[in-house]
Order: structure tokens, then sequence, then C-alpha cells
């Protein structure tokens, strides 16, 4: 879903008369559905475009796993002679990395798309990379997705306020620090909170994601020590996020202010809290909810650097492991896995909006 | 001239701008002048040698920021560093607003399936987590030059430029006087450099202001996580060496506060000229980004 | 019209709203401009009152500062306006604030806008821009809603089913009309309506004028109606109020007023319309 071109539109009149037959009539007897149908077709090209470009990006970089993984079996095994050919022929067609590039492409898609496989991890072989991956996946969910959307929702709330309140000292304030901090990158604040909180003041811890004297389980000390250190990392994105979301929900919020239904629902003597809500929020909401979706790469991209700097076991984590140790297949399924979420979501937040917004309409 | 004194105008009229404007001149010029400057530190030694005085020199009236682990001077490392994240910001800065420019008048100004493949291609780019793939790239180059490293960080920023510019494009391309320029058979570049890029330029500043500060700190990011090209050395390395080292232990706090405090100087002064660019010049945000 | 006798401050007076003196001025950069000078005006109850005059007049400031809706830099500098809402006692709509003010809204005074204007929200169905409206005044009625807003949208020629139709799905006239039965849900003291019938086809125009005077017999409500189309007030109003650069330059019987316009500014207007007067009330 790209910013700027969603299929849909505001419109103002009543549906014209349903085309003759087929297909179109179809789809104009069943609108909500043929939106539906074109945004997931159009889903499964951005996905198989942004997966194609991440495998060619990874293959033609320079660097040979397969000398790595050798070297370190023989690290690992005291393995004293030289790999033969033969070895590293098998050791290259189990990698995926015989054939030429192309044949790797489609072994690989295929091996994605009809298994879910992703081919052996390097680092931990023969432990397929989808199972390290899979081990750091929640702590990233838990982690990423619970600062995004608290980000999201405080920033629209008090984006809201803000633009409701517009000229009050508060509100100013607010609005200042906002323009100051919004675009601030999410390890910048990592490093302040680290240097102030964990190292100066030592009132919380600075790395892991806890406490490893106690078991992990669904006991009351095990979820207090994973608040407590995930409290700093999950800071790092809410208020930076948070600021992002004032912003521009302010900016959306005081053109609504100006609209006709605003004075209307004044003259009606509605209580002010009402319209800030029924009237002004709930139109306003809307655009936040696709970028809201549009965010969440950049706040993926921000999350790699916040965990690596409080070595949380997540999947930013995984993947600066990953590099350093050239395990390419486990930086593309990871690079994949990204991607595929980040898309999923966008994907389902717009399938959505139109249970939100009866004013889009959703046809051509 | 007009234009000078048209520029002179809109900086007087925005305080955000003039404040922005008036520390990236500083900044500026501490880059420019900081071979002089890390001269003037050392007198006849380069304080940037390894070993050119002792290991973890506390800040005092000889090193007013100290020495770092290999004794060096801090003061004369933190003030090329700032020289070379602004060589950095420029370079990538550059090339981003160049490719974005292209990209968003071909997509904006010829519309069509050329302006449906474009924006689809940038909106993967801008939608998907494109980080993995530069600190991919970037963990592979090794000794890589200045302007490699631009060149590689401008790969992932052009497109938040294109993005700004193509909307621009677009409610510029259906104004009166564009139609009265076409139906005269004007060129089409004709067009685009007498009526479309003089009311674009600041537009184009804002994207080339948020691309470089994207990929400054986008190599601090790189650098701060020990993932950097090598071979360059800018504020993200000097903060990295000052974690990873445990400089903070040993009362080296400027190896971390220092490139700290000139980055969000840095980020505060382009984020000013940023807001301050677009309130002047798009009054619907006038009052509306704050007060 | 009725003309009962004036009574005590208690009683019931022949007049809904009393204007005496109103300033309103909107202060810019390069001075103050006056919208409306020393305006005296009184609306009598039960009536239909139309204000007249080309834009720029001052009369959609008027509205909007008899609505206490006038935003910076709009700004009453002088006068007040009384306001004698039935059972109520007589309040200075100007001095009034807040939750006074808030409840005074609606049930005593309310607003039609015009229907080309985004005043209905579009992101709610035309029901619930009733219910909001009659459950913060009238909380009591919440059993009958389902057969009252039926009930008001049939007033004024609308099927029920509208009432599960957002905005986008309403033309023009058909929004004018869900406002016209949202202005009257609570049987208010006085409609202040403003250019009610602009922006429609000439046919529906007809329809809405008709569906407001209707709309005096079913609820005897006061009308006050702002228009800057004078076969609007011929075909329309009791009495007319013409405006001119923010003053009052004639008020009278629309009929006495067409008939023999007083005011020179008055008689072009008159004359401006292509064959007017013949439907007059």
């Amino acid at each position: 879903m790209t910013a700027e071109a969603p299929p849909a539109e505001v419109v103002d009149k009543v549906p014209e008369p349903a085309p003759p037959s087929g297909v179109r009539a179809w789809m104009s007897r069943h609108p909500l559905a043929a939106y539906a149908v074109r945004r997931f077709g159009l889903y499964l090209v951005e996905l198989w475009g942004a997966l194609t470009i991440a495998f060619f990006f990874f293959r033609l970089m320079p660097g040979d796993p397969i000398q790595t993984l050798i070297q370190s079996l023989q690290q690992n095994y005291i393995y004293n002679q030289q790999a033969s050919a033969e070895i590293i022929a098998r050791y290259r067609a189990e990698f995926g990395l015989d054939g030429n590039i192309f044949s790797q492409y489609l072994v690989y898609m295929k091996k994605l798309i009809l298994h879910g496989d992703l081919g052996p991890s390097l680092i931990s072989y023969p432990t397929p990379a989808q199972d390290v991956i899979l081990r750091s996946l929640p702590w990233t969910i838990g982690l990423l997705g619970i600062s995004a959307v608290l980000a999201w929702i405080l920033g629209v709330v008090f984006g809201a306020i803000a633009g409701w309140r517009r000229g009050k000292l508060g509100s100013r304030i607010m609005t200042n620090l906002s323009i100051a901090l919004s675009h601030v990158p999410f390890f910048f604040v990592a490093l302040i909170l680290v240097y102030v909180f964990a190292y100066t003041l030592g009132w919380l811890p600075a790395r892991s994601a806890y406490d490893s004297n106690i078991n992990p389980g669904f006991s009351l000390d095990f979820i207090a020590s994973l608040l407590k250190y995930g409290l700093l990392p999950g800071l790092s994105i809410v208020v930076i996020g948070t600021f992002s979301w004032i912003l521009s929900t302010r900016m959306l919020m005081v053109p609504v202010l100006g609209e006709d239904y605003l004075v209307y629902a004044e003259a009606k003597g509605l209580k002010p809290w009402r319209i800030l809500t029924r009237y002004a929020l709930r139109n306003c909401y809307l655009p936040q909810i696709t970028a809201f979706g549009i965010s969440l790469g950049f706040i993926f991209n921000g999350n790699v650097l916040v965990e690596q700097l409080f070595n949380y076991p997540g999947l930013g984590t995984t993947l600066v492991t990953a590099i350093q140790q050239l395990d390419f297949n486990t930086i593309m399924g990871v690079t994949d896995i990204a991607i595929f979420s980040v898309l999923t979501a966008v994907l389902l937040l717009d399938l959505l909006l139109p249970l939100l917004d009866p004013r889009v309409k959703y046809w051509k | 001239m007009r234009i000078l004194t048209a520029v002179l105008r809109t900086i007087r009229n925005s305080p955000k701008l003039a404040i922005g404007l008036a520390i990236l001149l500083v900044m500026v010029l501490v880059a420019i002048f900081s071979p002089l400057i890390v001269k003037g530190i050392g007198g006849s030694t380069d304080p940037l040698e390894l070993a050119a005085y002792e290991r973890w020199l506390v800040p005092g009236p000889d090193h007013l920021l100290g020495t770092d682990q290999f004794g060096r001077d801090v003061l004369a490392m933190v003030v090329s560093a700032l020289s070379v994240s602004l060589q950095i910001g420029a370079i990538a800065g550059l090339i981003s607003t160049v490719v974005g420019v292209i990209v968003a008048f071909v997509a904006g100004y010829k519309g069509g399936w050329i302006d449906g493949v474009l924006s689809t291609f940038t909106g993967i780019l801008l939608v998907i987590p494109t980080f993995p793939l530069l600190i991919a790239l970037s963990a592979y180059a090794k000794n890589v030059s200045l302007f490699q490293v631009g060149v590689m960080i401008s790969i992932f920023s052009w497109p938040f430029a294109a993005k700004t510019i193509r909307a621009q494009v677009l409610s510029l391309r259906s104004r009166p006087y564009v139609d009265l320029a076409r139906v005269s058979k004007a060129r089409d570049l004709e067009i685009i450099a007498t009526e479309l890029l003089p009311n674009l330029l600041p537009f184009i500043g804002v994207g080339f202001a948020s691309s470089a500060l994207g990929a400054i700190f986008g190599l601090v990011g790189l650098e701060v996580i020990g993932l950097g090209p090598g071979g360059v050395i800018d504020l993200g390395q000097i903060i990295f060496n000052a974690i990873n080292t445990g400089a903070l232990t040993l009362g080296a706090w400027p190896m971390f506060v220092v490139p700290i405090v000139l980055l969000t100087l840095l980020f505060a002064a382009l984020n000013m000229v940023n807001i301050g660019l677009e309130e002047v010049y798009n009054p619907r945000l006038r009052g509306v980004a704050g007060e | 019209m009725s003309e009962k006798p004036a009574g005590n401050a208690g009683e019931r007076s022949p007049h809904v709203l009393e204007i005496k003196g109103l300033d309103v001025t909107y202060s810019t950069s390069r001075g103050d401009v006056k919208a409306v000078r020393g305006l005296d005006l009184a609306v009598r109850r039960g009536e239909i009152l139309g204000i007249a005059g080309e834009s720029g007049s001052g009369k959609s400031t008027l509205a909007v500062a008899l609505l206490r809706l006038l935003k910076p830099p709009g700004q009453v500098t002088a006068g007040s306006v009384l306001f004698h809402p039935a059972g109520r006692s007589p309040v200075d709509l100007l001095k009034v604030d807040g939750e006074e003010l808030r409840v005074l809204r609606w049930s005593a005074l309310s607003y039609l806008p015009q229907g080309s204007m985004s005043s209905l929200n579009p992101v709610m169905r035309v029901e619930d821009q009733f219910k909001d409206v009659i459950l913060e005044h009238a909380p009591a009625r919440k059993a009958s809603l389902g057969e009252l807003i039926p009930r008001l949208l049939g007033q004024v020629g609308l099927e029920p089913r509208v009432a599960r139709m957002f905005p986008h799905e309403l033309s023009g006239g058909m929004k004018q009309r869900v406002l016209m039965a949202i202005a009257v849900a609570l049987e208010p003291d006085l409609v202040i309506a403003d250019e009610p019938t602009t922006a429609l086809d000439v046919t529906i125009q007809r329809v809405i004028l008709q569906s407001l005077a209707d709309l005096r017999t079913d609820f005897g409500v006061t009308l006050m109606v702002i228009s800057h189309d004078m076969g609007v007030h011929a075909q329309l109003v009791d009495r007319v109020a013409v405006m001119y650069e923010g003053r009052l330059v004639e008020v009278g019987d629309v009929r006495q007023v067409f008939k023999d316009p007083q005011d020179p500014y008055t008689q072009q207007l008159i004359e401006s319309i292509p064959k007017m007067g013949r439907r007059a009330s």
C-alpha cells in the first residue's frame, strides 16, 4: 500500500447505476468484496516484489558463507583435514547455493512458500533458520507491538487534545516539544535513557529481557521482571512515537475544527467532551490508522537498533548476530518475516478501514 | 540579487528558520575549518595520531575533553568527526534529493502507468523495513571511502525525498499557469525548469534537509551497534567507542556526552529549518505545525 | 401574529428576541471592521422574520452572533440581545456562558444551517445525529426515540429509512430537510435559519419553503430566515428586515415593503429580482 494511492476516494454522491454485466456488474453489486479482492491482489504483488528485492540483494552481496561454515565447523569439531570439494558441494546444495542465481531463487521461493522453510541456519547448524527466528519473534512482537500501539493511542489522544486546546499554553508546549522530538531516532533516546536511568541513577537494568535468576513462566515475579526489563527499551520507542503521532494528529485535527459540523455540534449544545470525541476525533483518527500501518516498517527499523542496544533477545538482535556471522539464511529469514509482517499488517488495516469509515468508496 | 533578498525576507519572517540556519552555519564553519582547529589543538603533534598523548586523561586545561583509549585528544576527534558526519549528510542528502526529484518529476508530471509503477515501487520501499538490508550492506563494506558510504545510505533514503516532492508536483501540475504553458506548446523540460522547479525549491530544500538528517543518523545508528562501515570516523563511531570501552566508568564522559549533544543540536537545527520552510511556503500549515 | 399587550418581566412577552444596539466588530491587522452597527430589532413570537441584504451586509454575522457562534477575530462590541424562552426567565444571550448557554441551545434556540454546507457529521448515521441532541437536552425521551425520529422525518417529507443513512448518501435537498427536522426536534422557541434554500435547485427550493412554513404551523416555532434572495422572503416571511453595510435600513410587513419600499437600497434589491411579488406569502 503506497502512502498516496489508496484505491479509495471520498464521495459525496449517490452511487451510479450498475454497469451492464459480468465481472463489473458483480463488482458494483459487491463493492466491498471487489475492494478486498483488489487490495489482496496488490498485497500479493507487493509481497512478491519485496521478497524478490531482498533475495537478490542478499545473494549479490560479497562473501562466501560456505567458507565461513567450514571454518566454524573446523573450530567446533576440531576438523583437521581440509574440506573436500565433495563436502563443500554438499553444503552448497543444502544451503540452496548450487546452480545459477535464478534457479537458486526458484528453489528458495518454492521452499519458502510451500513449506515455510528458510533453509538451515549457519550459526546453529543444522537447526533450520525459521526455528532460530521463531524463538526471537515473540520478544519483538511483545516489545515492538505493545510500544507501537501504545505510542499510537497516546499520540492520537494527546494530539487531539493539543489541537482542540490550540493556543493554550499546555497545548503550545506539547506542540513545540513534538516538533523538536518527533523524528529523533529511537536508538538515540535509548542511549540517553540508558545513560541516565541505568548508568547514572542505576534504577533500571540496561541489558537483557528478564532477570536470569527467575524461571520463565506464568509467575508474578517473572512478569514483573519482564516489565522492569522492558521499560527502558519500550520507552525509547513510545516516547518518540508518541511525539510523532501528536504532531500528525494535531495537523489533522486543526482543519477538522474549522468544519461546519463542528460549529453545528456546538450550536446543538452538546458537551465539549462529546464534540471532541464523537465529532472531531472520529473524523481525524481514520487517516491515522493507515498511517500506523505505513509507519510499522520504520518502527521495525528503529526497533532493530533498540533491541541490539539493550541486548533484547528479539528479531533485531538475532539479525545483527546473524549479520556478524554471515548467517545468510537467518538474515534473509528475518528480513522476509519483517516484510511479511509489515505488509500483512498494512493489508489488514486497509481492509478494516471500510468498516470504520462510511464515507469511503471502495470500488471503481 | 532578487533571490537573495527574498531569502533574507523569508529568514526574517521565520525565527525557527533563522535559528536553525544559524546553528547549521556555525557547525558548517567548524567542519570547514576542522583541519585548522585540529592543528591548533595539537600544536606540534597530531592530536589524532594513536598514542599522541597518554591514554584516558580526564578533561583538563591541556585536553578540554580528555583523551581516549588510544591517547587521542577527544576534542580534536569530535571536531573532525563532526566534519565527517556533515559530509556524509551532504553527500547522501544530495544524491537522495537528485534521485528523488527525478523520480518525482517523471512520476508526478508524466502520470499514467509510469506514475503507477514508480509510485508502487517507491511505496514498497517506504513501507518495508529496509534497515536489515542497510546493516548487511554496511557490515560487508570494509574500508570504503566517505563518498561510498554516502552513496550506500542514499540508496535507502531517496524514497522519502521522492514522496514529498511528488505530492507537490501533483498539486502544482494542475495549476492554471502550467496548463497555460502546455497550451502554448512549451516543451516538458521547459515547463519543468521555468514553471515547476522554482515553486518546488522550498520542498526540495525540505527533502534535502530530511534525507541529510536521515543519512547522518542512519550512519550513527549503524556505528552505535558496531556495524558501521570500516574506515570512517564519524560522531557515531566515537559514541560506539565510548560504550564499548566503558569510557563512562573511566571518567571520560565527554566521549559519550559531547557527540550526543552535537547530534541533538544538529537534529534540532535541521528540524527547525524543515518546519520553518514548510510554514513559510505552505500557508495551510502556518499555525498548524506550531505557534 | 400574537399581539398581546406586554406584561411583567416574567410574563409571556410578545417578543421572542429583542436586539438592542448590537455592534459586531472583526479586528484585523489593518484595523477594525464593523460588520453589524447599532442594530435594533425585535422578533415577535410565532412569526417568520426575514433578514435580507446582499453578501457582506452583515446578515450572516448577525445570525452567528445571535447563536453565540462568533469566533475570533469577530467580537460583539456593544448591545444586548434579550431572549424570552417560553417557561423560563428571560436572558441576555450575550451575557450567558458555559453550561447556562449550552442548556439553552437547541431546546430554546436552534439553528438551521445551509444544507449544502457539511453541517452533518460525515461519519454518523442520520438517526445518531438526532439522538445525540435529543438525549443531551431531553433524556426523558429516550424510550420514544424509535417513534420520534421517523415522525420528525415524516414531517419534512422524508421516509423513515433515511434515519439509517449516512450524510453522503443524501442529496442536497434531503440534507436540508434532515437539518430542518433536527432543528425542530425539541420544539425550540426560535430557529435561526441561515440561507436555507441557497444552492438548491428551484423546484426543491419551493418544497423546502413550503416545509418551513408547515413547521411554523405544526410546531409553533418562531423562525428567523436569513437569505440574500428576495424571492424567498416574498414567498415565506411575515416581516422582512433589510440590512445594508451592517445597518438595518428597513423593517416591516413583507407586502408593505415589497409594495412600497421606503429605502432606496431596498428598492434596488427588489428591482434586481426578475418577475417578483406575484406570490407574496
